[in-house]
């Protein structure tokens, strides 16, 4: 079973992501921040991560530069959820590494969505 | 809602469109509809169709019965099959002579996602550039209010992110104040939309090379659909092809009565005479 790693400060988000996650057959871990996420992602790999870009501790930008320091470009695929809807902000996120993003809010359909763009539905 | 008032309203639905309704879809009749309760003012669907028998109105008959068959629709929702499109359209378009235009026809398009989303890979690979005839692509519907969505070519937060990703977001669209984005202008002059009715006789759009009929059929009643199926089939050129959902297929097996090829979503032809 393909697992996926969440990283968002927000429990409700976490718990609703964790929902539709499931709901699509891949198993689910969670991280409230980018350190904590980094230290699941050193025990054990994820196939893909719901990373939020802004969180205290450490970030979304900066997990995405100490993961491709550990990974290089065999990363796991990476999905940046984010509130900010404005093109340079989401090219922003793509150089920084992300497959792809999800604007918040979203709902069932923009997850599965996602999901299978990347292949994993 | 009464009995009464939901068997008029599946009449109307079954004439004007060919649509099937059951019972077990009140909830869905009463969210289709609720846009014409408030306009019109009326507390219920009882009070609607109550005016409509003491006052019969076609127009508002055809308004109601478009409504009904709103249907939702997404951006890339078959990316096999609109790869299949997209080779089909390069032999038919690149490397040849010049030849009067290619014509492509989405019948029941709802708001467009299936167009533009043909468009947004035929641009992606240059074709209409490189192409040595003219493509035209035209979507139609009886519902106008999901015609008109379409030619505005502006979706909602939800409806972009849905088939699209990150990257063809960026290349085709703008973002508005009202976190809605619209398709940018290169995209959006390459559709047309316009009012059509599957199973009315008198409107015939011309003849095309390909035709995209997915998931119309299925809500049809049997009769209609072969009716619908009959209208494709008139509108198809000798050499052309109908392309269909897999729930299609055994509609257009049971329905087709001339030679049509017939392409499932899985490229295979289900049925060429």
């Amino acid at each position: 079973m393909k697992d996926c790693l969440i990283i968002d400060d927000s429990a409700a988000i976490r718990a609703i992501s964790r929902a539709i996650v499931e709901s699509l057959s891949i198993s689910v871990r969670e991280a409230t921040n980018g350190q904590d996420g980094l230290s699941l992602c050193r025990a054990l790999m994820p196939d893909i991560i719901l990373l939020d870009w802004h969180m205290p501790v450490m970030n979304g930008p900066d997990f995405l530069q100490a993961l491709r320091k550990d990974t290089g470009a065999n990363h796991p695929a990476i999905i940046v959820l984010s509130e900010q809807a404005q093109p340079q902000h989401i090219q922003d996120a793509l150089h920084a590494g992300a497959d792809e993003i999800i604007l918040k809010p979203f709902d069932t359909e923009v997850i599965r969505s996602k999901f299978e763009i990347l292949g994993f539905v | 809602m009464q009995d009464s008032s939901f068997n008029m309203l599946a009449h109307l639905a079954l004439t004007q469109s060919g649509q099937k309704l059951n019972r077990s879809q009140s909830d869905l009749i009463v969210i289709r509809l609720a846009s014409i309760l408030r306009r019109e003012n009326f507390q219920s669907l009882d009070d609607l169709v109550q005016c409509l028998k003491a006052r019969p109105n076609q127009r508002f008959e055809a308004e109601i019965a478009s409504h009904l068959v709103t249907r939702k629709t997404r951006f890339f929702d078959d990316p096999v099959q609109i790869e299949t499109l997209i080779d089909v359209i390069k032999q038919k378009c690149l490397d040849s002579d010049p030849l009067p235009p290619l014509k492509i026809w989405y019948p029941g398009t709802a708001t467009g996602q299936d167009v533009y989303s043909l468009i947004i890979r035929l641009v992606e690979d240059k074709i209409f550039k490189r192409a040595n005839r003219k493509i035209e692509i035209i979507g139609t519907d009886i519902n106008q209010a999901s015609l008109k969505r379409a030619r505005s070519g502006a979706f909602n937060h939800f409806e972009i992110q849905t088939g699209l990703s990150a990257r063809r977001l960026l290349e085709n669209f703008s973002p508005l104040a009202s976190r809605d984005w619209v398709l940018r202008e290169r995209v959006r002059k390459k559709a047309k939309f316009k009012t059509h009715n599957l199973i009315s006789d008198d409107q015939s759009l011309g003849r095309f090379d390909i035709i995209v009929c997915r998931n119309v059929l299925t809500d049809m009643a049997p009769g209609q659909q072969k009716k619908a199926v009959g209208m494709l089939e008139t509108c198809l050129m000798p050499e052309g092809q109908i392309y269909v959902g897999p729930d299609d297929h055994p509609i257009m097996l049971a329905s087709a009565s001339g030679p049509t090829t017939i392409i499932g979503g899985d490229r295979r032809p289900i049925d060429s005479f």
